[in-house]
């Protein structure tokens, strides 16, 4: 009898075991968003009429891309998870300016945009896009070389500038600047000028006096840090004494020579970041250096945040106006990615070699805009959707590289 | 300071108990001889139900003899199939205490371990105790070598009054794993575990058990490059090759702290001979935090297991023959949140979601045959049957893979008096053949690491093996109580892919 009892509980405990073994909780599907983003059209036009619209939805966490074209009435709806978004919007648009029907692209772009909760509405700003077809920065070699013994070796980064245009152009004048802001440090600047200019804490510019540089439809000018044959001294490096011009500091230790001309030195020094943390800019100044130097600084402001102490920081540099720059790059990597430094309208997206800050795998590569496509007489059009992300190839090899 | 009075506690308990029996011994000796003692703990019966006395309370019935057993050993396996977090194989050098030392009224038991080793060729994983903390790894492609030292102490005691019994048990194990190479991990885990147990005649033959457990573990886990160049990028794996971007790149520093509870319910016969039942059920959770974002709590995961054995021996003291079934289910459902970048080492939480489910199961059948004689040969048949499952589910991406096996094991074993001697061997044949194997993770581009390490990963565990394991264990009784004794086993495993493992274990000691 006893012997009964105990068995129906060892029995009794072995069923219960396996009852729950059998249960099998499945995940439930995450809670979603219902998000409504209002379109605000740009300003000045009258008779808007959008086409074509796709908006592109990025979480950061996840780095899952969502699309829809599920637009009307100056309105997206989707739904999405919880979440940090990227999103970019593009489409075509037709508008009445000065009696015209003018047909044309038009962009929308919000970084950071934080979902949560059941429900949501979010307003984008549309502004008109078109695609260069001048001078274009074609490629920045940034990240430098390293020696057979391990070591970084210095003086070989690049800028090439392309004519993008089926014209002569002249490259008198254009000048290259370095961000102030690295799209790896986000603050909270005052006055926020990025809707109309570009901080930026280093300015090159090319000598001439308008027309000693010609630069024929599809040719392109280097412009390096030291116009030397670096393969003399690092036999990974690259043969810069072609360069059309080279960077010298006089009161560095830099090298100079005189076979290559120097550019001008407008403002600070300009050396590039080797991990990409910053933002390049092609411009021209309508009135020269002496008038960017005397009308455009910038005096701003913020709070740095140390081990949960604020530091407010006062701090002055320069500015150029958005409407000056001909073109914009913004370098960043993956791990440390915050923020674009430039407007949107300049530059959407950002380009990298290396995916981690000091990632080793960065060394010998460039950033080098994709071929769009290549005209009859063998012109090479470069695509320029003022959108780095998809305009570079990132991690290249670089052009100069033997 | 606690933890070293912890520590101190249980080296006391764990070896000093090995080494103060040797005076409390002598007279047990006469009784049952050392050669015998040796036997009947190995003997594949003993261990045919050791499982049923992991209550301290019922340590008190596990054996009726004391032995204690000081040891040397090294351990070598290599595979070239396996799961890349865990590695290809390991090579092992260790020191071992053991002793159970039964009274009249008491018992205490105790042991001490050190192991001084290296881990071959581990990849996506630059964390420690893989086991605990999957998938919650921190994780670069680069990998290599890991070294480790880990220190186990554990130790318990059982009091018999009147009829009630009760027991308490203490273990301790901490880990230090470091690679001098980049990527050069520095991780360090202490794992404590507290039990204790209550035991109650329900009749003349049986006694029934309570056990509960309380579990505290913590890892340290630190990652260096030392190389001017930088290093590679890291990853916060978080389930089926999945990674949050937000915290991939330079996060080289984080910490696990974790806890758990268990409950176990016992049933078992005083003399050996009858119905054994066992009810446990273990819960074990750890947060994760990323030091470098201001102690970030990043995921956790709660892990949840239950398993239940009942078995059958009949033991009349020469003949024996037995069944054993058992059914284990574990459960690990991973938490995790999203955040927002609001600017260097400033994320903040957005949301926590399930995201992350394996439900493990293991179904077994077994059982025992043989005879036992003390001066004579004896031997055994073992026979096991058993059934497994493992399903893992990740969500945003939507990931899955599903596999399940049939596995039998047929091994033999006998023990033969030589002269004064005792020599014990065994052979053991097991046949693994997968059932099931499905994988899903369709947003992975194919040529991604993560897409070859999910797929390495997958054959390992979809494979179908044949495993031969022999053993061979050598004893002499020499003076005053004390024997010598070597132990060698030899595994060789045979993958349907043409892969191949070996393991090599050889151990020397000393027992009384």
């Amino acid at each position: 009898m006893m012997k009964r009892r105990l068995l129906s509980l060892c029995l009794a405990l072995i069923a219960i075991t396996f009852l729950n073994a059998c249960k099998k909780d499945k995940l439930q599907e995450l809670s979603l968003v219902d998000l409504t983003i209002k379109l605000e059209n740009p300003p000045g036009l009258t008779d808007i009429k959008l086409s074509d619209l796709k908006v592109t939805f990025k979480e950061l966490n996840s780095g899952k891309e969502s699309t829809t074209t599920n637009v009307s009435d100056g309105q997206v709806k989707i739904s999405l998870a919880d979440g940090s978004y990227d999103i970019n919007l593009e489409g075509n648009i037709t508008y009445q300016l000065d009696g015209k029907t003018i047909t044309g692209k038009t962009r929308a772009y919000q970084s950071g945009v934080i979902l949560k909760g059941k429900q949501q509405t979010q307003t984008m700003k549309l502004f008109l896009y078109q695609g260069g077809s001048g001078f274009v920065i074609q490629e920045i070699f940034y990240t430098g070389t390293v020696t057979p013994e391990g070591k970084q070796y210095l003086g070989d980064k690049y800028f090439k500038i392309y004519n993008n245009s089926d014209q002569i152009l002249y490259a008198d004048g254009l000048v290259i600047a370095q961000s102030k802001f690295f799209t790896t440090i986000k603050q909270d600047y005052k006055p926020n000028i990025m809707a109309d200019a570009v901080a930026v804490d280093a300015v090159i510019k090319i000598p001439g006096s308008g027309k000693e540089h010609p630069v024929a439809p599809g040719q392109s000018i280097v412009i390096s840090e030291d116009g030397i044959n670096h393969k003399e001294f690092n036999s990974a490096s690259i043969d810069l004494s072609k360069s059309d011009f080279e960077m010298y500091y006089e009161d560095s230790d830099d090298v100079d020579n005189p076979q290559v001309p120097n550019m001008e030195n407008v403002y600070s020094k300009l050396v590039p970041n080797n991990r990409g943390y910053a933002a390049y800019v092609l411009a021209r100044f309508p009135k020269g250096s002496a008038d960017f130097l005397s009308n455009y600084k910038y005096n701003y402001s913020y709070n740095e945040t140390f081990d949960g102490t604020i530091y407010p920081i006062d701090e002055s540099e320069y500015k150029i106006p958005n409407s000056w720059i001909i073109d914009a790059v913004n370098l960043s990597v993956q791990s440390e990615f915050q923020w674009i430094v430039t407007d949107p309208s300049l530059d959407m997206g950002w380009t990298f070699c290396g995916k981690v800050a000091g990632d080793k795998s960065r060394y010998g590569k460039s950033v080098k805009r994709k071929v769009l496509s290549t005209t009859a007489e063998g012109r090479q059009i470069l695509k320029d959707t003022n959108n780095s992300t998809v305009d570079f190839e990132a991690e290249a090899r670089p052009s100069l590289m033997q | 300071m606690i933890r070293l009075y912890i520590i101190s506690l249980c080296f006391i308990i764990g070896t000093g108990t090995a080494c103060a029996n040797d005076t409390t011994r002598i007279s047990r000796i006469d009784t049952t001889g050392l050669r015998e003692r040796i036997r009947i703990n190995n003997a594949p019966v003993s261990l045919f139900t050791d499982v049923f006395y992991n209550s301290p309370a019922l340590k008190y019935f596990a054996r009726n003899n004391s032995l204690t057993q000081l040891s040397l050993g090294f351990n070598q396996y290599k595979q070239d199939l396996y799961q890349v977090q865990k590695g290809s194989g390991q090579k092992v050098f260790g020191f071992e205490a053991d002793a159970y030392q039964k009274n009249k009224k008491d018992v205490v038991w105790g042991n001490a371990s050190y192991q001084n080793g290296k881990r071959y060729q581990v990849n996506w994983n630059e964390s420690s105790d893989l086991q605990l903390i999957y998938p919650y790894v921190m994780a670069d492609t680069v990998g290599g070598d890991l070294s480790y030292e880990e220190y186990a102490f554990s130790g318990g005691y059982a009091l018999k009054l009147n009829q009630t019994t009760l027991g308490i048990t203490g273990k301790y194990r901490a880990l230090i794993e470091y690679r001098n190479i980049d990527p050069r991990p520095k991780n360090v885990t202490s794992d404590l575990e507290i039990s204790i147990g209550v035991s109650h005649p329900v009749n003349r033959a049986y006694e029934i058990a309570l056990g509960l457990s309380a579990r505290k573990y913590t890892q340290d886990n630190q990652l260096k490059f030392f190389s001017e160049l930088g290093g590679p990028v890291v990853y916060h794996m978080v389930g089926m090759g999945v990674a949050n971007q937000l915290l991939t790149g330079n996060k080289l520093n984080a910490f696990y702290d974790g806890s758990g509870s268990g409950i176990q319910v016992q049933l078992i016969p005083m003399n050996k001979n009858g119905f054994f039942s066992s009810f446990a059920y273990n819960r074990f959770s750890f947060e994760k935090v990323i030091r470098d974002l201001q102690a970030l709590p990043v995921s956790d995961l709660t892990a949840t297991t239950i398993k239940g054995e009942f078995a059958y021996l009949k033991n009349n003291g020469q003949n024996h023959y037995g069944i054993k079934a058992s059914i284990l289910k574990e459960q690990r459902i991973g938490v995790e949140s999203r955040f927002d970048n609001r600017g260097p080492d400033n994320y903040v939480k957005i949301s926590s979601d399930k995201r992350y489910r394996n439900d493990r199961s293991d179904l077994n059948l077994a059982f025992i045959y043989g005879q036992q004689k003390n001066k004579d040969l004896s031997w055994t048949v073992n026979a096991n049957l058993g059934l497994l499952s493992n399903e893992t589910q990740y969500i945003e991406p939507t990931r899955s893979m599903e596999f399940s096996a049939i596995h039998t094991t047929i091994d033999a074993q006998f023990s033969l008096p030589a002269g004064q001697s005792l020599i014990q061997a065994g052979a053991g044949f097991t046949l693994l053949r997968n059932t099931k194997g499905t994988k899903s993770w369709p947003d992975l581009v194919s040529a991604s690491a993560a897409q070859q390490m999910l797929l390495t990963n997958f054959a390992y565990l979809t494979s179908n093996y044949n495993q031969l394991n022999l053993f061979l264990r050598w004893d002499r009784p020499m003076i005053k109580g004390m024997g010598v004794f070597l132990k060698s086993n030899w595994e060789h495993t045979t993958f349907d892919s043409f892969h191949k493992g070996n393991q090599c274990i050889l151990s020397a000691g000393i027992t009384f």
